[in-house]
């Protein structure tokens, strides 16, 4: 009896406590987002998918959403951002926004104080209608960034700041968590939809092999996409596998070159062919964030929607790590590489000899476009002190500006990002307002700038074989070889010019090369050593840093893909892994190596772009 | 390099045989055409290709003849070129060119991995009505621009396609023509990919066995592919000869795996020798790969009973499965010598 009287005493507690409103509102989930971008890119860092003004120095449209409140009154308001600007510079904050409710804006105005992600104390609103519409407005067009919104009539409630535990209170407010939504049993999982996984995922399609592709941005391609405007490069169709490399043909752009126009990285060809291929279920706006392994196995992995924060759980026998950064490898325990191998290690002659965390950097890339009258650019106080010494006089950034070398592409990704974003305004505001030029400049509008920073290494898989320099130059050519990587040892580093300009923090590369014959890459390289049913296509496969120099081209990903496609489907003929393939199956994924997956039908339009060579080219 | 051009250049030497007939006239596609020479060494075997050339260019709404010759190898590569002492070529605005100018045209006409010269001529100079696109065309000029030498763009485009057009199948063709034992020899002696690899695209069946010596010998030392192709493109007739059969014995491991693929194919049709046969058994390996479903055909192919004896001797012992294809000649001769296969597995 007594038992009873308590845990009722202690519902009434809750009722009463529960009078107490707070709501939780992502910015991400937001109904109509007008001119704001989402970004993802740093979730696994900081949390969270965010809403991002990326104006290039004109304020965006407003985004906006109704939010259902319980019961009116004044409720304590917390927005989650950050001043991105403030470590390189204390002058006034680049991303500065309001919050609106019903069109008023709250007093005080964000994204001007802490440098790190937080909540931001927005004072006291007074809500006095149970449907309100709640606003962003962008106020300076320099990528202002909101994370979530909390209201609260709670006095004592306090926003969480540490990631995890904030991670862990949106999982019970949500309740996604406890309740993902099966996507289905498949026979493999592809992860991350470049040119890599895109052909992984069509390539085992059309072999008869039950796909599901999760990709974490809306469109297909990877840098290859019009979000990031990277063209392929390398060479299809090679010895000794010519037939390889017919879906990338099939999938690939016709045109070719870096930050050029939309249109040129044609999204929708990927994306239609991937929805033409029945045996293949296409998530997008899934970010893959959590694997569940047993005894080197894995057995499911768990995606999250970028924009409702719902959470989707996948399981098969077999999987694909195709992100690029080797996410689910490293979530799964897998073995990986990062940073330069010393001399020792490998005895490679272009390795140096002490072993250091150089990888290749990421690059903003951008363009400006001519306009019948002149256009202004805001003379910006936040950027980095400019002169004419550092002015780039040039209407569009390529593959060299490049920075982030020496920092971690994962974990400080948001920082090399901004910075590329930095470098690119502070060049075009000094153009624009201060160069002796700027004459020339005057109806040039920056009217493109990549805020998907396009990536060139991060974690590279172990595999039961590393592929090493001089296998590349020695021609040492195995029988496990699989897609020709053809394009030269091509090698990063920060741009000695620049980093006499920019201390320690170049924005500029240089690109050194060395050409070899086209070389095909041992199906050893393309699965883990020690996770037993996961393989990889693209940069992350098992290579030293050295040789990560050629095979990271994406027509050469894409090949990588088209193999993990044909492994697929002899792994699930044979009931086996990728190991077991190799060791009993191999001759069955030579027959569909020699056969191909693309249209072989279709003309020959991969002809930009293909790199020097040793080979005996055809003019 | 900077003093052969210059002895190029400023040689008096210039043929005028501009009216005379060649060896065979080209057409280029401006419906010009011009007249080649095949020049012959002291031997009287080809040595290159020679051919003046007078092509009117316009840079800019200026307009002139450019007056050149051009030499090629034997193989229609675009070797050098010589202008007359007192008609040099010229920029905009009649600049004549510099030291370095010519320099520059001769590493632009041996070049492959040029992209101006793919665009199409009406493309390579920006209409300014086109200005909302500027900002990308724009940036194309700019690769253009490092490409080419300043104020002569059409002079180099109009001068590489002709010394890389039509011209060269004209030559390659001509050569054909005159391969005999000797030529082939001197074209080897160029130690050229492009070389070897126009001699095994260009002879004959006769041609293949007349020079399958000196063929094999290129092929030991080749890089790349070049011994894949080469074995791909030798006739199947020749591998029915011992030589070829005991080059295989003493070569095969030295090959990568994809070589040897491309010999193994080769072999399906003709007669082994024991040797060979017994040498192939040996080749087997335990890890499965097409390469061993190709050596256990050769060997089932009209084995005799030792051979067999063999072969089952080694599927037995590293457990080799055997493929869809092949299991059946393998159990036909397993009765015909009374074999017992039981242990072996179909794939
Ligand atoms: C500026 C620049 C210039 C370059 N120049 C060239 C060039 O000229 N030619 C060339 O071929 N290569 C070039 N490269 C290299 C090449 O673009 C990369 O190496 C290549 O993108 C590798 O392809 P990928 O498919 O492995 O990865 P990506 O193209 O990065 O694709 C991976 C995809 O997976 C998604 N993803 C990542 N993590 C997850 C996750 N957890 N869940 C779901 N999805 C996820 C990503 O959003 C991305 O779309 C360049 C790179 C840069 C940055």
């Amino acid at each position: 009896m007594k038992k009873i009287v308590i845990i009722l005493l202690f519902s009434q507690l809750c009722t009463f406590a529960q009078k107490h409103t707070t709501l939780f509102i992502e910015a991400e989930s937001f109904k109509n987002k007008g001119g704001w971008v989402t970004d993802q890119q740093f979730m696994d860092v900081m949390g969270s998918t965010f809403l991002m003004a990326h104006g290039m120095g004109i304020p965006v449209e407003d985004a906006n959403t109704m939010v259902n409140f319980p019961k009116t009154g004044n409720y304590k308001i917390y927005v989650r951002t950050r001043n991105w600007s403030s470590q390189w510079s204390k002058k006034e904050a680049a991303g500065q926004f309001q919050i609106l409710i019903d069109e008023k804006p709250v007093d005080k105005i964000f994204g001007k104080d802490q440098a790190n992600w937080a909540w931001t104390d927005g004072g006291s609103v007074k809500i006095t209608k149970k449907e309100t519409k709640v606003s962003l407005k962008d106020l300076t067009g320099f990528n202002g960034r909101c994370d979530a919104i909390i209201f609260t009539n709670d006095p004592d409630f306090k926003p969480i700041e540490d990631v995890n535990a904030l991670t862990e209170f949106r999982r019970n407010y949500f309740g996604f968590d406890k309740n993902p939504t099966d996507a289905g049993e498949f026979d493999f999982v592809v992860v991350g939809g470049g040119m890599a996984g895109t052909c992984a995922a069509i390539s085992a399609a059309r072999n008869g092999v039950k796909v599901a592709l999760v990709q974490n941005r809306p469109v297909l391609g990877g840098n290859n996409s019009s979000e990031v405007r990277v063209h392929l490069g390398g060479r299809i169709n090679l010895e000794p596998y010519p037939a390889l490399g017919n879906l990338v043909n099939e999938i690939g752009p016709e045109e070719g070159g870096n930050a050029q126009p939309y249109s040129y990285y044609e999204d929708d060809k990927k994306l239609s062919a991937v929805l033409n291929e029945p045996n293949i279920s296409l998530f997008l706006n899934h970010h893959a964030n959590s694997v569940k392994t047993n005894n080197g196995i894995i057995e499911s992995i768990y995606a999250t929607n970028i924009e409702t924060g719902e959470k989707v759980l996948f399981k098969a026998p077999l999987f694909a790590d195709c992100t690029g950064d080797g996410t689910i490898g490293f979530l799964a325990g897998a073995e990986f590489m990062t940073g330069r191998e010393s001399k020792s290690i490998y005895n490679e002659p272009t390795a140096p000899e002490v072993g250091d965390n150089l990888t290749m950097g990421a690059s903003v890339q951008w363009f400006s476009e001519k306009k019948e009258e002149p256009v202004s650019f805001p003379d910006i106080k936040w950027g980095m002190e400019w002169d004419e010494a550092k002015s780039e006089e040039i209407t569009k950034g390529d593959w060299e500006w490049e920075t982030g070398m020496g920092l971690d592409m994962t974990m400080d990704f948001e920082q090399i990002r901004d910075y590329g974003m930095l470098a690119v305004y502070s060049n075009w505001t000094y153009l624009k307002n201060y160069s002796v030029n700027k004459a020339k400049f005057a109806n040039e509008s920056l009217t493109w700038v990549a805020y998907i920073a396009g990536k060139r290494e991060s974690r590279r898989l172990k595999g039961d074989y590393v592929l090493i320099e001089q296998d590349l130059t020695e021609r040492r050519v195995y029988p496990d070889g699989t897609a020709p990587t053809s394009w030269t040892i091509d090698l990063h580093y920060p741009d000695p010019e620049n980093s006499k300009l920019f201390p320690g923090a170049a924005f500029k590369s240089i690109a050194v090369h060395t050409k070899i014959y086209p070389y095909p890459i041992p199906f050893r390289c393309l699965y883990s050593k020690n996770i037993s049913n996961l393989m990889m296509a693209g940069r992350d496969i098992s290579v030293s840093h050295v040789a990560l120099g050629t095979v990271r081209l994406m027509r050469t990903g894409g090949m990588m893909g088209e193999v993990l496609g044909m492994a697929a489907s002899v792994c699930k003929k044979e009931n086996t892994n990728p190991r077991g393939l190799y060791e009993r199956h191999f001759d069955q994924l030579e027959s569909l190596m020699i056969k191909g997956v693309g249209n072989a039908g279709l003309p020959f339009v991969q002809d930009y772009n293909q790199g020097g060579t040793l080979m005996e080219v055809k003019k | 390099m900077r003093t052969a051009i210059f002895l190029l250049l400023f040689s008096s030497f210039f043929i005028g045989i501009k009216e005379q007939k060649g060896d065979f006239t080209v057409h280029l596609e401006n419906g010009q055409s011009i007249e080649v020479f095949a020049i012959k060494d002291k031997d009287g075997l080809l040595e290159k290709y020679r051919a003046d050339i007078t092509a009117p260019v316009c840079e800019d709404r200026v307009c002139y003849d450019v007056h050149i010759a051009f030499n090629w190898n034997l193989l229609g590569e675009f070797k050098d070129f010589e202008i007359r002492k007192n008609d040099p070529l010229t920029k905009l605005d009649h600049q004549p060119f510099l030291p370095e100018d010519y320099q520059k045209l001769q590493s632009i006409l041996v070049s492959r991995d040029l992209n101006f010269v793919k665009v199409p001529a009406s493309e390579l100079v920006e209409k300014s009505d086109k200005s909302k696109v500027d900002g990308y065309s724009g940036a194309t000029k700019l690769t253009i621009k490092k490409e080419v030498i300043e104020g002569a763009l059409f002079t180099c485009y109009t001068l590489w396609h002709i010394a890389n057009g039509a011209v060269v199948d004209s030559i390659k063709n001509h050569t054909s023509a005159a391969l005999n034992k000797s030529l082939v020899s001197k074209i080897i002696g160029l130690k050229s990919q492009t070389g070897n690899y126009y001699l095994i695209n260009s002879l004959s069946k006769e041609g293949f066995s007349e020079n399958i010596d000196a063929l094999l010998s290129v092929i030991v030392e080749s890089e790349g592919y070049f011994a894949k192709n080469a074995f791909e493109k030798i006739p199947e007739d020749i591998f029915v000869t011992s030589s070829i059969q005991k080059f295989i014995i003493e070569n095969f491991l030295k090959q990568d795996y994809f070589t040897q693929k491309a010999i193994l194919q080769k072999l399906e049709k003709v007669n082994l020798l024991p040797e060979l046969k017994n040498y192939l058994i040996e080749q087997i390996e335990a890890h499965n790969s097409l390469k061993n479903q190709q050596l256990i055909a050769l060997v089932l192919k009209d084995s005799d009973e030792e051979n067999f004896q063999k072969l089952v001797v080694k599927l037995e012992k590293f457990k080799i499965p055997v493929s869809e294809s092949n299991f059946p000649k393998l159990e036909r001769l397993a009765k015909e010598y009374n074999q017992d296969i039981s242990s072996i597995k179909k794939l």
